[in-house]
């Protein structure tokens, strides 16, 4: 019952806001130890039409993406496509083109995809982490979820009882971001 | 499962090396989904008997075109037919074709950290050949018809692998032309183990896909007969020392250099190695 309580209390303090700020991204990925793995993975990459460049940096095994804006950005698919390749993502980092300053549980749209921000430190900020269950190891996943009681980091997606008011996106899909504290 | 090939890496030394493309061995690694790995070996094996005319033999030449895809990141085949003369027939020792193998291989465990990987994974292997060039010598990649199953660990940590292979080869239809009695064919079951070490080289800072990269290889290939009887021209055990170097073009092509030395007299043999990646 309480919990019940907690979860609309939350959804008093959830702000919707609608941006049309671009982002891209940088995507780390494990395992990667020569020319030929990056190119692999890059190559696997391009698969995605949602992507519109790929800029390798080979020394830290990183890529750069930039997006298409007019197309829901599916970070799951890039976790398929770095996969398919024989390797895993180390991480995934959102780039905005301005700082931004949410509070916790803060929901916004910027183009086509939902995001749910979770500050465990307020920090402004125009780099975020991709923070959903996929992505991360599961102690961090676990301490993440202490600071929010929203279903969607669970499932990640947006549905009738958790982050509705979206129903008018393409995808069904919601991603979690902590800002990044380098 | 893990510490099992912790336990493996940690015995077989971790001052290993790198770059896992071996040239006559595969890695644990299986080529990304969707791709088709397009290859061409040529091998020179030189023989140093006489033929049946008592004529000094030549090399053998093989010409080995392969073809691999990644069906998913857990599973990849590959087929490859062999060209080859035949310098032990008594006839003209015609270039035509002598066999085929055929390569699956599965993963097992896959686990990343950055610029640090473990690969576990099982492969089969059916390979048929008609001529054997090499009477005293097994040898299913080349010329010896039968089936392979086993297991491959691959630990890669920044510019250094080392993959370990171990497995077990069924070769069928060897002539046992000294048997007391008369001519028969029987079976032969080998323990096969190899030891692959792989070295990057160049470049020392990656910054583009168009640096080539080159590599060294060292590759330790053996085989023990399990069966108690087997024809005396063979040894109970024989091992293979490869060592290698490979450039690597553009990030999607290969070549490969590799001189195989075999243990006790038998013929050594040089290759040659062209890969290309079609994604």
């Amino acid at each position: 019952m309480k919990k019940q309580y907690l979860f609309i209390l939350s959804f008093l303090f959830i702000s919707l806001f609608s941006y049309a700020q671009s982002f891209n991204s940088t995507i780390t990925v494990n395992g990667l130890t020569c020319a030929m793995c990056s190119f692999s993975t890059q190559k696997s990459l391009e698969k995605l039409d949602f992507i519109k460049k790929i800029t390798p940096d080979l020394e830290k095994t990183a890529f750069e993406l930039v997006f298409d804006d007019t197309k829901f950005i599916d970070f799951d698919m890039i976790q398929e496509k770095v996969e398919d390749a024989g390797f895993f993502i180390g991480n995934i980092k959102i780039n905005f083109e301005e700082k931004l300053n949410p509070n916790n549980n803060d929901h916004a749209v910027y183009n086509n995809n939902l995001f749910h921000f979770i500050m465990i430190n307020n920090a402004n900020s125009s780099t975020y982490n991709l923070i959903d269950k996929n992505f991360i190891s599961e102690n961090d996943f676990e301490s993440f979820s202490e600071f929010t009681s929203h279903a969607c980091y669970l499932t990640g997606s947006h549905n009738e009882s958790c982050c509705s008011n979206h129903e008018n996106l393409e995808s069904k899909k919601v991603f979690h971001l902590e800002p990044d504290s380098e | 499962m893990k510490n099992l090939l912790l336990l493996l890496f940690l015995f077989t030394g971790n001052t290993a090396l790198s770059q896992e493309l071996y040239i006559n061995t595969e890695p644990a690694s299986l080529i990304p989904k969707g791709s088709k790995v397009v290859r061409l070996t040529n091998s020179n094996i030189f023989l140093d008997g006489a033929n049946g005319l008592g004529e000094r033999l030549g090399n053998a030449t093989l010409l080995i075109p392969s073809l691999s895809y990644g069906i998913s990141k857990r599973l990849m085949i590959g087929a490859s037919i062999q060209f080859s003369n035949n310098p032990g027939s008594d006839v003209y020792p015609n270039f035509s074709f002598n066999g085929f193998k055929i390569y699956s291989k599965q993963r097992i465990l896959s686990s990343d950290r950055k610029k640090f990987h473990t690969r576990l994974s099982s492969f089969i292997k059916y390979a048929y050949h008609e001529n054997k060039f090499m009477e005293n010598n097994l040898d299913l990649e080349i010329q010896n018809s039968g089936i392979e199953f086993g297991l491959i660990g691959t630990q890669l940590i920044n510019k250094l692998a080392i993959s370990v292979t171990s497995g077990f080869t069924k070769i069928s239809n060897i002539d046992d032309r000294y048997a007391p009695c008369c001519i028969r064919t029987i079976n032969l079951n080998l323990f096969k183990n190899a030891l692959s070490l792989g070295y990057l080289v160049f470049p020392t800072k990656y910054k583009s896909y168009k640096q080539t990269n080159f590599n060294i290889y060292l590759e330790y290939i053996t085989n023990t007969i399990l069966n108690n009887t087997f024809p005396d021209r063979y040894n109970k055990f024989s091992s293979i020392i490869a060592p290698g170097i490979q450039f690597i073009l553009l990030s999607r092509s290969r070549i490969d250099f590799s001189y195989k030395i075999r243990k006790s007299e038998s013929p050594e043999e040089f290759l040659i190695k062209l890969t290309y990646i079609i994604y």
